[in-house]
């Protein structure tokens, strides 16, 4: 492990308790909801912030223990930083700011300029060395900001949200740069961001942070398929419940039941995935053990697919075609009829 | 409905160009008056170029003392929370709007040869400040320095702190991020600050005359000059006047177009 984050900060109304470990050259990205803490975790760890307890370590070295009161100035860490609003300086020209990390550290005028040159090269923004950064679109501002970062070659690589401010196709774009230029830093990567698709493309690992706590850690994969906070179902897109499973029925919190075939029993976690939930104008005839009756709250259309919300005993939210969508008329509003097979309810313990 | 906004009431032009005339027919009268024909020979005179000098020399002076003390004071008072900030904030901005004869009269208190002050610089250094050049100066830069003060202190709150977050994070000392984040970010409100505190400096006679007195050569600036002139020679006075003049309009001028954002920015 070469970053090691057991930290406690109190802030306002945020409290944020944090146990982070990062191998060398491993991307982690934080993902959670505004105001769970992302940012501050991420200023604890650049030493822009104070912890109150616990320890931050950086390949071995203390940078920050407030019991043995030692704290490490940011300057004197190995870090970079980028900032979501990239805070380019404004008097100097992109090769300066490039260059800035360099002279700081104690580089020559010519060595820093020499090197800062050729990370743009790197990054094929050699035309902009000269410009300052009033000139620059937010892309290429986004793309200045991580060259600088990157240039000093830090241990560690901080991303506070860097392509939150982008459009979107801007943003695919500079998602690719930031990921090529990612994989060249032999350093721990730590990506704080509230886009899943950030999250997926970028990082190897993912941190839930919710209300200063991490709820779920681990491949991004085995979060997706298995959510455990209702702000990681809807981040993917899934139904979840909670409730205690007894011989393939599940008793829901709210005390309703829901059929499953799956052979997890006590506290489980019931995800349903909106594909599986068929919806009907009446009530369907067969093999189907879950069928309600609900009001239709919403209908999102996005490209041929529907996601269809259904408020009733169990609320639950339907994906279908959108040409479907049409033939049942879901409109809000609308009495519909939704059923999901027991095969497609799936369970894991809580 | 643009016409109408466009045309105000008749008796707000009317008002308007009397507060104009107000302002224009004195300087008007000065520029009227003024003995055109032996300008250049009142102004060659001995006396008025070591006047002019002097002033130049002292108010160049006192800004320079004013960035310098007052550059750090307007970072402490926009940055560092202590308690009895709002007091000395008052304090250090207070000469701005005190009669500058009373500042001189306080000025003669600490640092007269009787002061609390003076009379140690005089027992243990043999510095004495009142009638002599550098007490012009003293005098200057404790009317001058808090324009310099307050402008600044404005710039550094509106300053993005996050800037030197970021140059922090890049290594850069407290000093490095100062000199290459900082001050550029706030220079157009430095140098608006240091010309308004050169402008007061220049055009300063009431704590001048009271702590530094009148001495051709040693004491007398430009605005002691006029009023000693004013008695003896008035063709002397209405050209050292309109020097004057002259200099102010083109601060006020230069600063209304160029600094006004960073200015009113800085003040509010």
């Amino acid at each position: 492990m070469t970053l090691l984050a057991h930290l406690a900060v109190v802030r306002g109304s945020l409290d944020l308790r944090v146990e982070l470990d990062a191998r060398r050259g491993e991307t982690i990205a934080i993902l959670g909801p505004n105001g769970a803490g992302k940012s501050t975790l991420l200023r604890c760890l650049a030493g822009l912030e104070r912890i109150d307890s616990g320890r931050l370590e950086l390949d071995g070295t203390v940078l920050d223990d407030p019991a043995a009161r030692i704290f490490i100035e940011p300057r004197h860490r190995h870090i970079g930083v980028v900032f979501q609003d990239d805070l380019l300086f404004p008097t100097l020209t992109v090769l300066e700011n490039v260059a800035f990390g360099l002279r700081s550290r104690g580089a020559t005028k010519s060595d820093a300029r020499t090197r800062a040159a050729s990370m743009l090269e790197r990054l094929n923004l050699s035309t902009l060395a000269a410009a300052r950064p009033a000139a620059l679109s937010g892309g290429q501002s986004q793309q200045v900001a991580l060259a600088r970062a990157l240039v000093t070659e830090p241990s560690l690589m901080l991303l506070d949200e860097p392509l939150a401010a982008l459009d979107v196709t801007t943003k695919v774009e500079i998602r690719r740069a930031v990921r090529e230029q990612l994989q060249a830093v032999d350093g721990t990567r730590i990506l704080v961001t509230h886009d899943p698709v950030d999250a997926f493309a970028l990082a190897e690992r993912v941190v839930i942070l919710e209300d200063g706590l991490i709820s779920q850690s681990g491949v991004l994969a085995d979060v997706a398929a298995q959510p455990r906070t209702r702000y990681v179902a809807d981040l993917i897109g899934v139904n979840l419940f909670e409730g205690r499973a007894t011989d393939q029925s599940v008793e829901l919190t709210d005390g309703r039941r829901i059929v499953s075939a799956s052979a997890t029993t006590g506290e489980v976690f019931v995800l349903v995935h909106p594909r599986s939930v068929a919806l009907h104008r009446s009530r369907p005839e067969g093999s189907p053990r879950n069928v309600w009756e609900g009001t239709v709250v919403d209908v999102d259309l996005e490209r041929d697919r529907a996601r269809v919300r259904v408020d009733g005993p169990i609320a639950l939210t339907a994906e279908i075609t959108a040409i479907a969508a049409t033939q049942l008329a879901a409109r809000p509003g609308e009495q519909i009829w939704l059923s999901v097979k027991a095969t497609e309810v799936e369970t894991y313990p809580r | 409905m643009t016409v109408e906004r466009e045309r105000p009431p008749a008796i707000v032009v009317i008002l308007a160009a009397i507060a104009v005339i107000f302002f224009a027919a004195p300087l008007t009268a000065l520029a009227i008056r003024a003995p055109w024909s032996s300008a250049w020979e009142l102004l060659s005179s001995p006396e008025v170029r070591t006047a002019l000098r002097l002033s130049l020399v002292c108010s160049l002076a006192a800004t320079v003392l004013a960035v310098v003390f007052g550059t750090p004071l307007a970072w402490v008072l926009a940055r560092v929370e202590f308690p009895g900030s709002r007091v000395v904030r008052t304090l250090t901005t207070l000469s701005m709007v005190l009669p500058p004869v009373v500042s001189g009269v306080a000025l003669l208190l600490a640092f007269g040869r009787n002061g609390i002050i003076g009379r140690s610089l005089d027992d243990w250094f043999g510095i004495q400040l009142p009638f002599s050049t550098a007490g012009v100066i003293l005098a200057e830069t404790f009317v001058a320095m808090p324009f310099l003060v307050i402008t600044l202190e404005g710039a550094f709150r509106t300053a993005d702190r996050r800037l030197e977050e970021a140059a922090f994070t890049l290594g850069a000392s407290r000093w490095i991020t100062f000199r290459r984040v900082t001050l550029p970010a706030i220079a157009p409100s430095m140098a608006a600050g240091a010309v308004l505190a050169w402008a007061r400096a220049l055009g300063e006679f009431g704590a001048t005359i009271t702590f530094a007195g009148n001495y051709p050569g040693r004491t007398q600036t430009i605005p002691l000059a006029v009023y000693l002139a004013l008695e003896t020679n008035p063709d002397a006075a209405i050209m050292l006047s309109l020097i004057l003049v002259v200099i102010s309009f083109g601060v006020i001028f230069g600063l209304r177009s160029r600094w006004l954002g960073a200015l009113t920015g800085g003040i509010s």
